[in-house]
């Protein structure tokens, strides 16, 4: 996610998102974010006049909360009228027997040894999603609280992190960094066993009020050497969280005027922090709706989430139904991160691939989970689409639409195609059952006027035809927008 | 077809010093390949009611092919062409070629250059020969009334049938049917070709055995099917097989034969040793010496191979492709390079010849660990070896565990760190995991724990795992095998390794099978029947008594189980 502390102007910036969408041709017809921060959060409502409400937009929300619609579901949605009986289903309860399912083959990935078959199991949560506040939700987590594995040198530490994300993230923030502040792979990673009395270690301290509540500017040099003594005293042994007393500076201290005696006080105060919720509804923003956030409606959001106990759940709810979440600038606003691109495809093909495989694609394409390259988390937005990783995103494209057996099977990829993989419907009719699955909505003219001509060239043979419409539907730009 | 010639071809060459009693065709000189059986009837019984089966039975195996559509249309096909004797293939087999069966590869004589089939068949019973063939021959259009004449021919399309009394000729074009009734007419001549399917098939006979296969080849013509390199492109491959493989460049034949003896299928592949071979390739060829080696009770298997190491590893690019020589010393991992620099020099000269590698699994592996087996590595070092050079086998693994650090660090922890300890008859270095955390250990490091026990009586052994050494020196000795090369694979240890981690493999699988749990669990579960019906395995290779060979044996159990029980 994009470092916080930078916030463009207000007005301006969300002018230009629009302006950008629109001249990309893809908003369409959506209605542009509403300048008041309380109709921008108000429940978007095609009846009341809000907008639309089609299988574009169903997708949309999909895209959103769990990675992509599966074959047929966004037109499923799309007849419900609106967003309402969709957005219930995402923020249904966890199935218990699944949750113990994943929790099994999880440790069964640990005992294999390498990051990389941990990483494939996670990936397989994340393409067979159906909860917003399940593994999509996690990933947002897992880069808020950067923690990686080639430091931490132990999977089942990570696996442990990743459970207190999952078990966590939907609910209470002060929870969650209560959770966090004593999970062993963090602690290890931020050099919490460095940190004893008379000599203190400001890591762990300095990035829970950096990365992790307030953001920079909002704590003084001072506050960060107050707040290291108060974590004094915690430590990792045997792979488990410790208060080691002895280590522990008992002497009061002062962070932001508040005097705290240890971690959990200083969690309580900066939990409390006004800047807290701003900071984190902003990133949240900044994920699940559009790149530039509205700041009036950052804060009155900020005051509401404050009432609901900080729960992460009704935030998110509150962003994906709201008619700023459906917005113009909202809608393909967002550069697909390797996850979003990989698992999003693959779910609009309903493929069940091999994860070890897809694995290995979302890596080189520079998604690493478990290993994200600093404590900030990865560097996202335009900076996912570069040389070496457009090309990997390339050859995935030709894989699948070659459909390579690992990825998809050519009865899946027919079936969820539909007409667009039918050689005897009329081009007209492939084109648009084609474009309805990828990128999941309109392109500029001219980009479909290039795939018409690809799909109707004599020269190709029609199964190269297929195979090439279909990897240059994945390669177009909109499909590389979220 | 020519009376007379039939007549010749049936009183063809008999291959020489082959046991059946039956006469068989000459085969002709063109031929490339030949499969003899004088018994068909008792090789499927061997096959589909011995041990065997029985054991594919008990393990569900048989249940599990047949639910597939293609045993559907394999059994509809068989009940076609068996149809004539009431559908039962044994008696179709009995009716045909009770007598024995030849089959011919012939080079064709088209423009594409394809093989073509000749075969001859004796049956016990003409009449019984007419039912079973009349459907066939009626299927492919042909007057299937023609076969109530004690002799006849028939051309069904392409391919050319002919009998005479209790004698059936059959081939695929009309030039082959007729090149093996020629080979019956120029038997006397004794081409090249046909001494040396005497000689090979005689070689390869296995007295006793009536229901035996045996088959010949044209080695030169199978080698311009896939021509071999020159040498081993392997280092490893070199090592093991090198003999073969020289044997196999020059060979002028090659014979296999089958046989099942009550529990046990034995596949055996025999090609004439080259001239010269013992002076050309001498390290493949120590002085045969049998040897006690340990054996724990619940290997997976072992593997005992007799080399002069030395010998062969300084001369190792007369033995392997130069690639291969240099990726031994060139390769781009460092631990490579360390193995490869003093290795011939340091301590190779000193060992005896013999290399055994056993695979095991420590009993106490917890099933979710997915744990590997433990494997074994066994030399010993001559009498009057120098002291210093066992030291210099120490000093090697002790670079190797830095190496393994290096690659495997974890901020500021070491990942292995090496241990003494005294044994009774000699020392353990033991490289184990630092323990820091108190009684868990990382489940990711798995249980690579590596050890060297070098024993006061030169026994050197190289374990992955903790406690490996420990249970070697424990563990009963059996002899091994004098000469060449011997690996046995227990079957039901291997079937019980994956039984105990069936959890481990059905998560990994699931990851394969892109998150689907039960279509995992399936996956395994045919694996694991599989597994459970497989045989115990041996294959044995040696260069001996002016022959190179290598002889796969597979024993089922079952059998012996089956007689045991009141």
């Amino acid at each position: 996610m994009n470092r916080p502390g930078l916030r463009p102007g207000p007005g301006r910036s969300r002018g230009r998102t629009a302006r950008r969408a629109a001249a990309a041709g893809v908003a369409g017809d959506l209605a542009p974010m509403p300048a008041d921060p309380r109709e921008a959060l108000a429940p978007y409502d095609p009846a009341r006049g809000h907008g639309p409400w089609d299988a574009r937009l169903a997708a949309h929300l999909l895209r959103r909360a769990v990675g992509g619609p599966r074959p047929g579901e966004a037109a499923a949605a799309a007849a419900e009228g609106g967003p309402a009986p969709l957005l219930e289903r995402l923020f249904r309860p966890a199935d218990p027997d699944r949750t113990a399912l994943d929790r099994r083959l999880g440790e069964a990935a640990v005992a294999g040894g390498e990051r990389a078959r941990l990483a494939a199991w996670w990936l397989g949560k994340l393409l067979h999603e159906d909860r917003a506040v399940g593994a999509r939700l996690t990933l947002f987590w897992h880069d808020h609280f950067a923690t990686s594995v080639g430091k931490v040198g132990d999977l089942e530490l990570m696996r442990r992190q990743h459970e207190t994300l999952v078990a966590r993230g939907g609910g209470p923030f002060g929870d969650l960094l209560a959770a966090m502040a004593r999970d062993p792979a963090l602690s290890w990673f931020l050099d919490a066993q460095e940190n004893r009395r008379g000599r203190p270690n400001e890591n762990l301290a300095r990035e829970i009020m950096e990365l992790f509540t307030l953001g920079v500017g909002h704590y003084t040099e001072v506050d960060v050497r107050e707040a290291a003594r108060a974590l004094t005293g915690r430590t990792v042994r045997a792979r488990r969280y410790r208060f080691e007393p002895l280590h522990h500076d008992p002497e009061p201290k002062r962070v932001l005027g508040v005097v705290v005696h240890d971690g959990d006080d200083l969690i309580r105060v900066l939990v409390a922090r006004p800047e807290c919720p701003r900071f984190l509804v902003r990133k949240l923003w900044r994920a699940y709706v559009s790149p530039e956030p509205h700041d009036e409606a950052v804060e009155l959001l900020a005051e509401e989430w404050r009432e609901h106990d900080l729960r992460t759940d009704w935030l998110l709810r509150r962003l994906l139904g709201s008619r700023a979440g459906f917005s113009a600038e909202a809608y393909r606003s967002l550069v697909a991160s390797p996850v979003d691109f990989v698992v999003g495809t693959l779910r609009a093909l309903g493929a069940r691939p091999d994860l070890t495989v897809v694995e290995r694609r979302v890596a080189a394409m520079g998604q690493r989970l478990f290993d994200p390259p600093g404590v900030q988390g990865w560097e996202e937005g335009t900076a996912w689409i570069h040389a070496a990783a457009w090309l990997e995103r390339t050859r995935f494209a030709a894989e699948v639409a070659g459909r390579r057996p690992a990825l998809v099977r050519d009865a899946r990829w027919r079936a969820a195609l539909g007409a667009a993989a039918d050689a005897s419907a009329p081009a007209p009719a492939r084109l648009a059952a084609l474009l309805a699955a990828f990128p999941a909505g309109p392109v500029p003219a001219a980009r479909e006027e290039a795939l018409r001509r690809v799909l109707a060239d004599p020269s190709l043979a029609p199964g190269e035809r297929d195979r090439l419409v279909l990897q240059a539907a994945l390669c177009l730009p909109e499909t590389h927008l979220v | 077809m020519n009376a007379l010639l039939l007549a010749l071809l049936l009183q063809g060459i008999p291959l020489e010093e082959a046991p059946a009693a039956a006469a068989a065709p000459a085969v002709p000189d063109s031929a490339v390949a030949a499969v003899v059986c004088d018994d068909p009837a008792a090789l499927w019984d061997a096959l589909t009611a011995g041990p065997a089966a029985l054991r594919l039975r008990e393990a569900g195996l048989d249940a599990l092919l047949l639910e597939r559509p293609q045993a559907a249309q394999a059994r509809m096909a068989l009940a076609a062409v068996t149809s004539g004797v009431g559908g039962d293939p044994r008696a179709w087999l009995e009716a045909v070629a009770g007598d024995g069966v030849t089959l011919v590869l012939l080079p064709g004589t088209g423009d594409d250059g394809d093989t073509a089939l000749a075969l001859w068949a004796r049956s016990r019973d003409a009449a019984w020969r007419r039912a079973a063939l009349a459907p066939i021959v009626a299927f492919l259009g042909g007057d299937a009334s023609a076969l109530a004449e004690p002799r006849g021919e028939l051309a069904l399309g392409e391919a050319h049938l002919a009998w005479d009394g209790d004698v059936l000729v059959a081939a695929s074009d009309a030039g082959s049917l007729d090149a093996l009734l020629a080979a019956g007419g120029r038997a006397g001549a004794a081409p090249d070709a046909v001494s040396d399917a005497r000689r090979a098939t005689a070689l390869a006979a296995v007295p006793g055995h009536p229901e035996a296969v045996r088959a010949w080849a044209d080695a030169a013509w199978l080698r311009r099917q896939d021509p071999p390199p020159p040498l081993p492109d392997d280092l490893g491959g070199s090592l093991l097989f090198g003999d073969l493989h020289a044997a196999w460049v020059d060979a002028p034949w090659v014979a296999a034969v089958l046989t099942t003896d009550g529990a046990a299928l034995e596949a055996r592949l025999v090609l004439p040793e080259p001239d010269g071979f013992a002076e050309t390739h001498a390290p493949y060829l120590p002085e045969p010496v049998a040897a006690l080696w340990p054996r724990p009770a619940d290997a997976l298997g072992r593997l005992v191979l007799r080399r002069d190491f030395a010998r062969w590893y300084t001369a190792r690019d007369a033995y392997a492709m130069p690639e291969a020589v240099a990726s031994s010393v060139e390769g781009e991992g460092q631990l490579r390079l360390l193995l490869g620099r003093d290795f011939g020099a340091d301590f190779l000269p000193w060992l005896e010849p013999w290399l055994v590698v056993a695979a095991d699994l420590r009993p106490d592996a917890p099933p979710l660990e997915g744990e590997l087996p433990a494997f074994a590595l066994g030399v010993r070092f001559r009498e009057g070896t120098p002291e210093g050079v066992p030291q210099s086998l120490v000093n090697a693994f002790m670079a190797a565990i830095t190496f393994v650090n290096f690659e495997n660090r974890s901020g500021d922890e070491v990942f292995l760190q090496l241990d003494l300890d005294p044994m009774e008859g000699g020392m353990v270095y033991r490289a184990v995991h630092p323990n820091v955390g108190g009684d868990e250990r990382a489940p990711f490091r798995n249980n690579f724990e590596p050890e060297l026990y070098l024993g006061a009586d030169g026994t050197v052994w190289l374990t992955s795992s903790p406690g490996t050494v420990a249970r070697l020196l424990a563990a009963a000795t059996d002899p091994a095998p004098g000469d060449g090369l011997a690996l046995e694979l227990d079957a039901s240890s291997v079937a019980a390794l994956l039984e105990r981690n069936r959890d481990a493999f059905v998560a990994i699988r699931t990851l394969r099978e892109g998150g689907d749990v039960e279509r995992a669990a399936r996956f395994v579960d045919r694996a694991l029947a599989l597994a459970a019906a497989a045989p115990d395995a041996s294959l044995r290779s040696r260069v001996a008594d002016g022959r190179a060979e290598l002889v796969l044996t597979l024993t089922s159990a079952v059998g012996a189980e089956e007689e045991e029980r009141p």
